[in-house]
């Protein structure tokens, strides 16, 4: 039996056109669920215009107390190697960071060693896991901070950053240096006010065979809209379109999976 | 300050369903069974604008153009990214090999270098105890009989601090270490002699040649891959020129290139919602050319 929590209220998500009229606000309820110790999960479907027209948002949200995070770089034959089904032992695994071509773009550091120097982006943020077990999350591309610190046993960056600070968006998501109404299917990643790391993906959902891999979805700012709603302080897209995938074992230890038409070189894994 | 509800509220309003509802699909499967054809099913057709370009015959001849552009594109040392790749990946997996051979001789060598390095610092640490109680004799015999060797020493002395004390203020760590060094030799210090005798006192382990091989090839495999991901950036560009277009839409293209050739794979192209039918005739002429990049 799968045991259920609480339910959270998030504003939802019947998202139109960025620049469609304002109707009303609605809400929806997030009926969280139990994976493996530490996870939650949940989906919820939203309906929307255009490419949007029928969206599904598969949820996550993962106590960093709980689980072990690793990051994993997979490079196979020069060619990226990684999908969900290469963790199958995991409570929970997705794409991390956002790739060049074939390598990630930006920090990557695996198991203290900087692998990867820094990118350049103010639009950027970085997850770092420190030795401990704590997250840390750093809006912005200063990391040097945190270069060198035999404490960091893992970081990567992405962007574009979604929520900053205390749940701010970007001025630069807002004054038209990205994209604004371009939708694909988006994977973030965020970490809301109890420190926990909150996952949003979005799927295509319609009775089409193979549908969900569709690369469509919501825009950039509906993706931080939707990052704040679930409570994140800070938020940032992982790489999306085809890349996006995730997985999520259940309490009773079965996988769920939401994959990916393209194998990445980089991915975060929770067991 | 926004705060995302806002935003959200802002973007968000309700919308009617665009999918076919489940009574047309009843319907259009109906007629697929009375006339044998696939009913031509609503949907919203993949939009194009500046950014997504549709992948008629002419563009995705210049996106293959791009894509060849971008595997030869050359970074530094004249190689490849793919080249570049492969040596870092070469590089990597044989210092993962080394380790994996001597993880317990690694884990041995790391606690016996820990217990050496303590003890370095408690050696270091008494030598610059004795060297400031020599210090404080020194500057004791200052007083009384005047001597041109004290004269030099107290000049020595003063201007390495004044030196250190301006450096310190400006921040300037060359400048500091430089005077730090002044001091030390006035003072009749040798750092590296302490350090020297320090290590030989607590028995520091020699580096063995494989861990030093080891170690020597991951850093070789990781600056082999930031000078590969600079090469994919440089083709990135390299790609965008030859495909004649701006760099966004090329990664736009490429992705749904990508995309159109992993579908293909799984046998559905997206049942007409991700490419025209104008894109699925000119993907598929192209295929076998498309899968030298992404198959």
């Amino acid at each position: 039996m799968i045991g259920r929590t609480a339910g959270s209220v998030i504003a939802v998500a019947l998202f139109a056109a960025a620049a469609g009229p304002i109707e009303h606000e609605a809400t929806a309820r997030v009926t969280w669920q139990r994976g493996q110790a530490g996870v939650e999960w949940a989906t919820l479907p939203i309906r929307g215009q255009s490419a949007a027209a029928a969206v599904r948002l598969v949820l996550a949200r993962v106590d960093p107390r709980l689980v072990t995070f690793d990051l994993v770089w997979d490079v196979e034959n020069d060619r990226p190697a990684w999908t969900v089904d290469r963790a199958p032992d995991a409570a929970l695994s997705l794409n991390a960071g956002m790739f060049v071509q074939q390598l990630p773009w930006g920090w990557v550091v695996m198991n203290g060693r900087e692998r990867l120097p820094p990118g350049i982006g103010p639009l950027s943020s970085a997850l770092i896991g420190l030795g401990d077990g704590r997250l840390v999350w750093v809006d912005g591309d200063d990391v040097s901070a945190w270069r060198g610190r035999t404490d960091v046993r893992f970081a990567f960056q992405s962007y574009p950053t979604l929520l900053t600070g205390n749940g701010e968006v970007p001025v630069a998501l807002r004054d038209g240096e990205i994209n604004e109404t371009h939708r694909d299917a988006r994977l973030a990643l965020g970490i809301d006010r109890e420190g926990r790391l909150l996952i949003a993906l979005t799927r295509f959902d319609v009775a089409i065979p193979g549908a969900d891999r569709l690369p469509f979805g919501l825009t950039v700012p509906e993706m931080a809209a939707v990052m704040g709603s679930l409570g994140a302080r800070q938020a940032m897209l992982l790489d999306g379109g085809i890349s996006a995938q995730l997985a999520i074992a259940d309490s009773a230890g079965t996988t769920r999976a939401w994959k990916g038409l393209r194998k990445v070189p980089l991915a975060l894994v929770a067991r | 300050m926004l705060r995302p509800l806002l935003l959200l509220m802002l973007i968000v309003s309700v919308a009617q369903a665009q999918l076919p509802s489940i009574r047309r699909k009843a319907k259009e499967a109906g007629t697929a069974a009375v006339t044998g054809q696939p009913a031509q099913p609503h949907r919203p057709p993949p939009k194009f604008d500046n950014t997504i370009f549709e992948l008629n015959p002419q563009v995705v001849a210049r996106l293959i153009a791009g894509l060849e552009a971008r595997s030869t594109a050359r970074g530094a040392g004249g190689l490849t990214a793919g080249e570049l790749r492969k040596r870092s990946t070469a590089a990597s997996d044989e210092a993962a090999s080394l380790n994996n051979q001597h993880s317990d001789d690694r884990a041995k060598w790391v606690s016996a270098n820990e217990a050496a390095e303590s003890c370095l610092n408690d050696e270091l640490g008494k030598m610059e105890q004795q060297h400031g109680q020599e210090m404080q004799q020194r500057m004791m015999g200052m007083t009384g009989v005047n001597t041109a060797e004290k004269q030099k020493f107290m000049q020595d002395y003063s201007a390495a601090a004044q030196e250190l004390q301006q450096a310190t203020m400006a921040n300037d760590t060359a400048a500091i270490r430089r005077a730090q060094e002044k001091m030390y030799k006035a003072m009749g210090i040798d750092p590296r002699a302490d350090t020297t005798k320090a290590r030989a006192a607590c028995r520091a382990p020699a580096v063995p040649a494989w861990m030093r091989r080891a170690d020597s090839l991951a850093a070789l495999g990781d600056t082999l891959a930031v000078r590969a991901r600079d090469a994919e950036s440089a083709g990135n560009a390299a790609a965008a020129h030859a495909a004649e277009m701006t760099p966004p839409q090329f990664a736009m293209a490429a992705e749904r290139a990508e995309g159109f050739v992993a579908l293909k794979s799984s046998g559905n192209v997206g049942s007409g919602y991700v490419f025209s039918p104008t894109e699925e005739q000119a993907l598929t002429a192209r295929l076998t050319d498309l899968k030298k990049y992404f198959g």
